[in-house]
């Protein structure tokens, strides 16, 4: 009797693990399939790329993309910020080499467009020094570091940018008389674009013409300081319209002053 | 200074993975470009470094590694040295098959020969195959990447020949010749 | 035209290559088209000069308009002999007025009034570069045409580069050059090179630099997508990394075309090997000279290629970081700092 519940027992038991084992059958099997399936899945994946064609975007998580739309957008008011910097006229300043020197960058625009950027390396580690930078060689950057780098920094980057935004200022005046007004030509100017002599025809059949000189004496200004009007008909120069353009070349930018004093008849 | 351990990381499905070292990061590219265009069945990924060890950051995003291949170029001194200072920082685990020396321009003629004879020994003295490649022309680029991912394959367990070790023991003793102790 | 007029042309026209011959001499615009056509270009040399010269005597020519065609040569041929490059200091309150025909007015009147026999030839280019030709004489002697010193100069910068100068003749041009330029001081920038746009480049910084603010840009073009998703580089931040630092340290882009650099060696020999060597009181003397055709290439490619360890070594940068490719290193001896060396090691 003992030994029949024994033996019961014991069928119980070898079929319990006979169906626990069918159930791991099952589950393998199951696993195998599913495996299969992701390996047929990766390999027409990868035969696609293979041959080159787009990939279709299967349904990613959703929090996923949440999180990464946030980065985005986190990235893109950062960016926002920086260019409201640059337009208010900041400068870009990194660190760099375990805070050893400093690089600035200075962005120069005249009149709302962007021109040359330009960079100067700063090393920090006993005095401030200028290690390196791409300033044209024509700005005084050596007499304004004498001047102002040591005693104030802020004041240093602010009256070199001044002068480089000038100096982009008169660079693109010159430019825009090429291109706007053909019939001025230009005899002279320097790197600096602090002197400037052109000449500008009156009419179109005579060879009758005027010498304009203009000479910037203050370098962070894109205004001249002083301007010359030598013509070899002496009354032209003194007569009141020329008077008149004297004035405008002396407020207004040199192309813009020159469009102005075609339209009005002063040259060709 | 970790060292590179073939077991740490759990392999991914139908995935294989082979990292090629060359110092002069020369033929490395082009012969991946051969291998993952030649194999179609299984994913191979390659991964290419100058040397030994590999940067830390890239631990996680890596797979596990499941052959090291070791690229010597024969015209410079540095190549060799290069991967004979990369193998101790390679998990002993590589050594039962996991890894292999691939030699290019051995039939060059202004190669000395100790230089070839000194990454044969230092092959036999690890346990590991010598594979010659022809590297100037498409078909022995094509040819190379075959072998190596016939070695791959075993490597990475997805090859239904017996074990990585055993199989490569055989290649071993292959490019090996008994006269090799001699010269 | 005289025995000297000749002399030049015949220097000139030997150096000129046959087949840029008839160019050059069209750009000298001294002979008309139709002495130009009859000229033989395929001839010999010797010959073709016998021809050129009676040409040239048709037009009644003279040493002035002989030597116009030597400068426009150099001008046109810049890498011919070794320049110099020296650097003004100081500049006064007008030196950023000065226009090009005051400077040509004043140079030309000071060295008359310093030398008396003294031939000056001046040219305005396009971008702004002022040739200089000077014939140096003395108080009893005509100007020696044969061995013309070439200056060039732009105006409103620092710098001067120049070709041929006798150290003789050295303190006439400084005098000359400082009161012209409105400057108190000038001394040698340290560069030489054969070729005068790559000092050029160097000094007024006409080359790519590589700033850390502009770095992002930099990054994201050179990032390359991988030519398959499976291939990925172990190293890829690390030789992005060397390569970024290589670019900080010689720039980006087309460098120019240094051939060497020059480091005197003035220090102490270190080293427990050698007793003979290791004297304490005597300096250890050598010059070691780096030479290459594009030397700053050649380094940048050094580093980003990860043969040279980083960081670069402050006497590399140096190079484009003052621009200068001639260097003294001295020992950093405490309480000698007056005499500053002129590079710490």
């Amino acid at each position: 009797m003992l030994e029949k519940a024994g033996t019961a027992g014991q069928e119980k038991q070898k079929q319990d693990h006979l169906k626990e084992l069918h159930a791991a059958i099952l589950t393998l099997r199951a696993k195998r399939e599913r495996l299969f399936a992701e390996t047929a899945a990766l390999k027409d994946l990868k035969d696609k790329l293979d041959q080159g064609l787009p990939l279709e975007e299967e349904e990613t998580d959703d929090f996923m993309q949440l999180e990464q739309f946030l980065l985005k957008s986190r990235l893109m008011q950062l960016k926002d910020l920086q260019t409201v910097y640059h337009l208010i006229g900041g400068y870009n300043l990194i660190e760099s080499k375990q805070g050893k020197s400093v690089c600035v960058s200075f962005r120069t625009a005249f009149e709302g467009m962007y021109l040359e950027t330009y960079n100067l390396e700063m090393d920090l580690r006993r005095t401030v020094q200028i290690s390196r930078h791409n300033i044209p060689p024509c700005v005084p950057l050596e007499r304004l570091a004498k001047e102002h780098l040591q005693a104030d920094f802020k004041a240093f980057l602010e009256i070199l940018s001044l002068h480089l935004n000038a100096l982009a200022g008169r660079k693109q005046q010159v430019l825009l008389i090429k291109e706007l007004i053909g019939t001025v030509e230009i005899i002279e100017r320097n790197q600096l674009c602090n002197f400037l002599v052109f000449m500008c025809k009156i009419q179109e059949e005579t060879e009758a013409a005027v010498l304009c000189t203009l000479e910037y004496g203050d370098l962070t200004q894109c205004l001249p300081t002083r301007v010359t009007i030598e013509s070899e008909n002496k009354t032209l120069a003194e007569s009141p319209q020329w008077k008149k353009n004297q004035v405008l070349l002396m407020e207004s930018p040199v192309h813009s002053a020159l469009l102005t004093m075609r339209k009005v008849g002063s040259i060709v | 200074m970790a060292l590179l351990t073939p077991y740490s990381k759990i392999p991914e499905l139908n995935t294989a993975t082979v990292l090629l070292v060359e110092n002069e990061e020369q033929f490395q590219s082009r012969l991946a470009d051969a291998i993952v265009q030649q194999e179609k069945d299984i994913n191979v990924n390659v991964r290419l470094a100058r040397k030994l060890p590999l940067p830390v950051e890239n631990s996680e995003t890596r797979p596990r590694i499941d052959l090291v291949v070791f690229i010597v170029n024969l015209l410079s001194e540095r190549s060799l040295q290069a991967a004979e200072s990369s193998l101790s920082h390679l998990g002993p685990d590589y050594f039962l098959g996991k890894l292999c020396f691939l030699v290019t321009d051995a039939r060059c003629g202004a190669v000395p020969q100790e230089r070839l004879l000194s990454v044969r020994r230092l092959a036999a003295s690890h346990h590991c195959p010598v594979i010659y490649a022809e590297h100037q022309t498409e078909d022995g680029i094509t040819m190379t990447a075959m072998r190596v991912l016939t070695i791959l394959k075993v490597s990475a367990g997805l090859s239904p020949v017996a074990t990585t070790a055993l199989y490569l023991s055989t290649f071993t003793r292959c490019t090996f010749p008994s006269d090799f102790d001699e010269d | 035209m005289d025995e000297q007029a000749r002399a030049i042309l015949q220097r000139v026209i030997r150096k000129i290559p046959n087949k840029k011959l008839q160019t050059a001499l069209r750009a000298w615009d001294h002979l008309s088209s139709e002495q130009l056509e009859s000229l033989d270009y395929a001839q010999p040399k010797w010959l073709f000069l016998e021809n050129l010269i009676s040409r040239c005597e048709e037009n009644r020519l003279s040493l002035k308009d002989v030597t116009k065609l030597e400068m426009a040569y150099y001008i046109d041929n810049p890498s011919k002999g070794t320049w110099h490059a020296y650097q003004l200091f100081q500049a006064e309150g007008d030196a950023v007025s000065v226009n090009f025909t005051q400077f040509r007015e004043q140079l030309k009147a000071h060295l008359k009034d310093v030398v008396r026999h003294v031939s000056v030839r001046t040219k305005k280019l396009e971008d702004g570069a002022v040739w200089i030709r000077i014939a140096w004489g003395d108080n009893f002697s005509k100007p020696n045409h044969l061995k013309p010193t070439y200056v060039v100069h732009y105006l409103q910068t620092s710098y001067v580069f120049v070709l041929n100068l006798m150290s003789k003749h050295k303190p006439f041009l400084y005098q000359a050059l400082l009161l012209s330029t409105r400057h108190v001081s000038i001394k040698e920038a340290q560069l030489s090179s054969r070729s005068l746009t790559a000092m050029r480049d160097l000094l007024m910084r006409q080359y790519q630099q590589v700033f850390p603010t502009n770095q992002e840009r930099t990054l994201k073009e050179r990032n390359a997508p991988p030519s398959h998703p499976s291939i990925e580089k172990e190293h890829a931040e690390c030789a992005e990394r060397r390569h970024q630092m290589a670019c900080e340290a010689f720039g980006d882009g087309v460098l120019p075309k240094l051939e060497t650099a020059v480091y005197k060696l003035e220090t102490k020999y270190r080293g427990n090997s050698n007793n003979t060597l290791n004297d304490k009181d005597e300096l250890f003397r050598g010059v070691v000279m780096f030479s290459s055709s594009n030397l700053l290439e050649s380094f940048r490619h050094c580093v980003s290629a990860g043969m040279a360890e980083g960081p670069v070594t402050p006497l590399l940068s140096s190079i484009t970081q003052k621009g200068r490719n001639s260097f003294v290193i001295t020992d950093k001896v405490p309480g000698a700092a007056s005499q500053t060396p002129a590079h710490k090691a």
